[in-house]
């Protein structure tokens, strides 16, 4: 049993066609997620088992009432008859109880089993989807910058779920089906080994033609699945690029070859549907077959006296109930298929390497609040080196602001801090270590970040500043607020600090949304402070506030900043003027004043800027 | 839910003839079904009675009405089925053809991946209900009425007997299948939860990594989690009540049947032969009545889908032809006048374009600069009807642009947005946008006006290089020379450029942009900008700020007045001083 849920588009996207439908490593690597709940995995196969034994138990009965009381035949025997009445009113009552109990105890198995398997089956995808996020986190900020995101939100959503099949609806009833069909075969043979091989004789021909469906049925499957990805690639960019094709008059042309790929989607469901459409009658029909079969020699044997009437009257009811199982073992090919897949997506995505700088994890004093670039050289990628021979210092409560053009380097800078990335050469000091002898969580404890884009997450907005840290009060958080000027708007809501933070801030505007980052940053006191300075324009009245809140955080923090405005610009201790990952200018105001180069331009050109008259 | 089926039934129409053909077949295979253990039946009394050569020849007959039944279902499954796919298709084409006539307050509103999700995902469940739900529920229409009426023409009162617990199975079928739909959605805001979780736990990996919130989230992960899986176990606990209880209804018929059946036969009312193709009859029916369930299922959740088929194919295009369009006209010439234009967004407090009038002449060139926000692209996007103004209009030669037909409108305006789209095709391909049909010479033309295919490209089939998914990156830059020679290839009246240049640096813009103003120079363009190193090169510059025309005129007069634009001018110089090595 499953959700339902069809295979998302993304996946659909990515399915490599070929995955083979049972791929070894893969299934030992399930049952991996199994072992917790062995227990509770092993006691739903047993119920299965009894399950499938109950299921097969009715056509004895109606054997046993054949032969002893409606058309008694004294060659029959059964393991019943010590404890059968002989008065056949009063047997075919005892019969109908033993199979209104039979009846019962198969419903309550099936009850039972359908609770621990997919109680298991969803502690399992739980534990893998925990374990998918939880391998996130550890994950170098270098690996989402190249894997796009809905891949991702994918791994941990519909991936999962597809798996879910294959343990309920895929492996459990397989199994479930294979152990009817071992049930029913083995009730077959102890009533009559004769007529069993009779009816085996079918086999081959089912053989044969499970194995024509079985081909057809993938290829098709395959072209479905390639059709599925043309069309869900072409409508993707038909519904990103809507302006172009409706301002380039461009609609005929895309619905046209829109018609090309539906169509050919359409063709690839009429093969499967034309398979489907030829095995189950094909199917059925070799079913009567032996169901014919049965009555040509059982029926000698039964005229010859050999064979009694209820064996063969318990022989024509499995004749119609192993093909069951029969029937739903093809059908379940394509859910297994799609499941294998989606597990391979998965693993891969567990198998990629965590971030190395985990493993050099140690504790190191932060003696002094300083920072030093010494010499560091960066590049994303080969030697497309984005920072050369960077160095700058910033002492213990001093202020470094970073100013150059966009591109200059300025947030790589603040991303190798962080320790986001990995320096290629040179050192990078905080208190005079070595960044690289904490690990980055030690690391990054000692900072309080903003970053231009202020990210909120949805939860209220105490949270969003205290981040859910136990060690800040909520008394702490109104402080914060209080000192961002959040106070006012925050209490004039309905549930003020409780007041929930729609996804990604909506409803906050611009403003608000950074002055809840900087009551983050203030609320978290930590030695340091790396400001990126947003660009986006604010209306005066939130400006003033935002000038006076930032001149609350850099009090009492060694502060590196991206700067973009003059006022944050004058009040470092440091200017670093940084062009194309080089650092040109580096000192202090009156340094650079002196000095009469790029930062002194800048210094006169702005004085200019300010003495024009604002018109509002 | 009549209502939201009328979608439909254009298409049911249209396949009326296969729907008959198909229901034929199925009719044919129900009727022929229900032989089988009738003859079954009789090859066992001849048996019974010892005659093995009448049972041969029953046993040969059973074959041969199989044969006829299966052929009928092939029948059934291929014509209904298809059908199904068909209509599927047309929906798809019919939906899309509606979908690219919407405009940006849709596409605003419905994001790719919802619209995705709806064309492939919902149709897939809308195509369940027109094909197997149907034809399921023809056909356990026929094999019901064609069994009981076979069982009780034989036997009424054990029929009767046998399916006491007929309409328990229908009330639970009924009461489950509302149950489930319930739980599913409940089931569903919670899946949603689980994705919106990592979503934004995506868009703020830095900020979460820099505060050292990975445990954090990962137990605000795990809580989405287990409301998930809780969802998920109710659905559960209404499956572990319900399978089993339709497999107790259901086997309770078999039992009745062993009971009284042999009681029958006893009494000798009934034969030995009939009596197994009770057997086979009651087996035949377990399927209808738990199917009953699953056609329960399907149908909910094809009108479901349908509904939300139905959300996407009510919405009216806001920016459409009007009823009175000028149809008679294919060509307009540049000249444009706002007049009084006014833009309003749904949802943001202050106007966007405020009370604006202004005109162009035709072969002029407007700049409109102004701060981010300052609503210049919004009024230049009012010209290509991206949007209508919600109050004054935007004329055309004179003519109100809502007048004129869409299409004639847009192709004699090539508009540039700052962040275009190019679509996984050549270069070429993409340049060839809005007129396909143009020569390569034509292409190479526009390509070259744009500064686009030098060697610093470095393309490495030319113009014939793919790009996107399974082609090469372009940066940004060259993403907006592409445009920009798209637009060229037009040959439009009205060029517009809504920032289009802003990812190259400024040399190359100014390069640009007189190369492309010698090209086009009896050509309108609206430039709009917030570089003023460009703006100085139009005959004329508007300065917006919040929604408003603020100030006009030529470069030297406006640094003269002193005002918005001078302000912005000098903290440009500031930047490119900064930019300078």
């Amino acid at each position: 049993m499953s959700t339902g849920r069809s295979i998302g588009l993304d996946a659909a996207r990515e399915t490599l066609p070929d995955t083979p439908l049972y791929d070894v490593a893969i299934l030992k690597r399930l049952w991996r997620y199994l072992r917790p709940y062995s227990v509770l995995a092993t006691a739903s196969l047993v119920l299965l088992m009894l399950n499938s034994a109950l299921g097969v138990i009715f056509p004895v009965l109606t054997q046993v009432a054949v032969d002893r009381y409606l058309k008694p035949d004294p060659t029959a025997d059964s393991l019943l008859d010590p404890w059968l009445p002989s008065e056949p009113m009063q047997g075919i009552l005892w019969l109908a109880g033993l199979s209104l109990v039979a009846l019962l105890l198969g419903v309550l198995t099936r009850a039972g089993q359908i609770h621990t398997m997919n109680w298991t089956g969803q502690r399992v995808m739980r534990d893998m989807r925990q374990e998918v996020f939880g391998h996130l986190q550890r994950l170098p900020v270098a690996y989402f910058d190249r894997t796009p995101s809905g891949r991702l939100v994918t791994r941990a959503t519909t991936d999962v779920d597809v798996l879910n099949e294959l343990f309920t609806s895929g492996l459990v009833a397989v199994a479930g089906d294979v152990l009817t069909l071992f049930c029913a075969f083995g009730a077959m043979f102890y009533l009559s080994p004769r007529l069993t091989l009779v009816y085996l004789g079918i086999g081959p021909l089912v053989w044969v033609v499970s194995m024509i469906f079985r081909r057809r049925a993938r290829s098709s499957f395959r072209d479905v699945r390639k059709a599925v990805a043309k069309l869900a690639s072409f409508l993707q960019e038909c519904f990103t690029g809507i302006s172009e094709i409706q301002l380039f008059s461009h609609e005929q042309h895309a619905l046209s070859d829109f018609e090309a790929i539906n169509d050919e989607h359409r063709r690839a469901n009429y093969r499967s549907v034309r398979a489907h459409a030829v095995f189950f009658p094909v199917i059925e029909w070799i079913s009567l077959l032996g169901v014919g079969l049965l009555i040509v020699f059982g029926g000698a044997w039964v005229v010859a006296g050999s064979v009694s009437l209820g064996v063969l009257l318990a022989f024509l009811q499995y004749g119609t109930r192993v093909f069951r199982p029969i029937q739903d073992l093809a059908e379940k090919y394509n859910v297994l298929q799609a499941a294998m897949a989606g597990a391979e997506r998965i693993f891969e995505l567990l198998d990629t390497e965590p971030d190395e700088m985990q493993a050099a994890a140690g504790q190191a004093e932060l003696e002094q609040p300083s920072v030093e670039f010494r010499n560091v050289w960066f590049a994303y990628k080969d030697e497309d080196w984005v920072l050369e021979d960077v160095s700058f210092k910033a002492p213990p409560g001093g202020m470094v602001a970073v100013v150059g053009h966009t591109g200059a380097g300025k947030s790589t800078l603040v991303s190798l801090l962080l320790r986001f990335y990995e320096i290629q050469r040179g050192t990078i000091l905080v208190g005079g270590r070595d960044i690289r002898e904490w690990s980055p969580e030690a690391l990054r404890a000692h900072f309080s970040v903003v970053l231009q884009d202020s990210f909120l997450f949805s939860g209220t907005i105490a949270e969003n500043i205290g981040l859910g840290d136990p060690e800040v009060s909520p008394k702490a958080i109104r402080g914060a607020a209080a000192n961002a000027h959040l106070a006012d708007h925050i209490e004039s809501l309905p549930e003020a600090y409780d007041e929930p933070v729609l996804e990604r801030g909506a409803g906050l505007s611009v403003g608000q949304k950074q002055l809840i980052s900087f009551a983050r940053a203030l609320v978290h006191e930590r030695p340091f402070l790396i400001l990126d300075e947003a660009t986006s324009s604010v209306d005066p009245d939130t400006e003033r506030k935002i000038r006076d809140t930032l001149s609350k955080l850099f009090v009492g923090r060694t502060s590196i900043v991206i700067a973009h405005r003059l006022s944050t610009i004058q009040r470092a201790d440091s200017i670093v003027v940084l062009h194309r990952g080089r650092v040109i200018e580096h000192g202090g105001h009156d340094e650079l004043l002196a000095r009469d180069g790029v930062y002194a331009r800048l210094h006169r050109l702005q004085s200019l800027a300010e003495a024009v008259p604002v018109q509002r | 839910m009549l209502a939201t089926l009328r979608t439909l039934f254009p298409y049911l129409l249209r396949y009326r003839w296969r729907y008959a053909g198909g229901l034929t077949a199925l009719l044919f295979r129900g009727v022929l079904a229900a032989g089988v253990p009738l003859l079954i039946g009789r090859a066992v009394d001849q048996l019974a009675a010892g005659e093995q050569e009448a049972a041969v020849n029953f046993v040969l007959l059973v074959l041969g009405v199989a044969a006829g039944k299966g052929i009928a279902q092939y029948a059934m499954r291929w014509i209904l089925i298809t059908i199904s796919r068909d209509i599927e298709y047309d929906l798809r084409n019919h939906i899309s053809a509606h979908l690219v006539t919407l405009d940006r307050t849709f596409y605003e509103r419905y994001r790719t991946g919802d619209l995705m999700a709806r064309v492939t995902n919902d149709l897939a469940q809308v195509r369940s209900l027109l094909g197997p739900g149907l034809m399921y529920t023809a056909e356990i229409g026929v094999v019901i009425a064609a069994v009981l009426s076979i069982m009780a023409w034989t036997d009424w009162l054990l029929t009767l007997v046998i399916f006491a617990p007929m309409p328990l199975i229908s009330l639970a079928v009924g009461h489950f299948g509302r149950r489930t739909h319930e739980q599913f959605q409940t089931v569903q805001k919670h899946f949603s939860g689980i994705s919106v979780r990592v979503q934004e736990h995506l868009a703020g990996l830095r900020m979460l990594r820099a505060y050292n919130q990975g445990p954090a989230e990962v137990g605000r992960f795990g809580a989405a989690n287990a409301d998930y899986v809780e969802a998920s176990l109710g659905l559960v606990r209404i499956w572990r009540s319900f399978y089993p209880l339709l497999e107790l209804l259901v086997g309770l018929t078999g039992i009745s049947l062993l009971g009284f059946g042999s009681w029958r036969v006893l009494q000798g009312e009934m034969s030995v032969g009939t009596f197994t193709m009770f057997i086979y009859f009651v087996a035949m029916l377990a399927w209808p009545m738990i199917g009953m369930g699953v056609v329960v299922n399907i149908t909910q959740r094809g009108v479901a889908s349908l509904g939300r088929l139905n959300e996407l194919l009510n919405y009216r295009p806001r920016i459409a032809d009007a009823p009175d369009a000028l149809r008679s006209y294919d060509y307009v010439r540049g000249t444009i006048e706002w007049r009084a234009a006014c833009v309003q967004f749904p949802n943001a407090s202050g106007q966007a374009v405020s009370d604006v009038s202004l005109s162009v002449e035709e072969g002029e060139s407007l700049a409109i600069i102004g701060p981010v926000g300052s609503g210049k692209s919004t009024l230049a996007s009012l010209v290509p009807r991206l949007y209508d103004p919600t109050r004054g209009e935007v004329l055309l030669e004179g003519i109100s642009v809502r007048r004129l037909p869409l299409d004639v409108l847009r192709k004699q305006i090539g508009y540039v947005p700052q962040e275009t789209f190019l679509f996984s095709r050549t270069i070429a391909d993409n340049i060839r946008l809005g007129r396909p049909d143009a020569s390569a010479e034509e292409v190479r033309e526009a390509a070259h006006v744009s500064l686009l295919g030098t060697d610093e490209d470095n393309f490495p089939d030319g113009l014939d290089t793919l790009v996107g998914e399974r082609g090469i990156t372009l940066s940004g830059g060259q993403k907006q020379r592409v445009a920009l020679a798209r637009a060229l290839l037009k040959d439009p009246s009205v060029l517009v450029l809504d920032d289009a240049t802003a990812s190259l640096d400024a040399e190359t813009e100014h390069a640009l942009l007189e190369r492309m103003r010698k090209a086009t120079r009896n050509r309108t363009l609206l430039l709009v900008t917030h570089r003023v190193s460009s703006a100085r090169l139009a005959d004329r510059i508007a300065v917006m700020d919040a929604g408003r025309v603020v100030d006009s005129g030529s470069h030297g007069e406006l640094l003269a007045r002193g005002g918005l634009y001078a302000r912005i001018h000098e903290r440009q110089r500031i930047e490119e001083e900064l930019a300078k090595p």
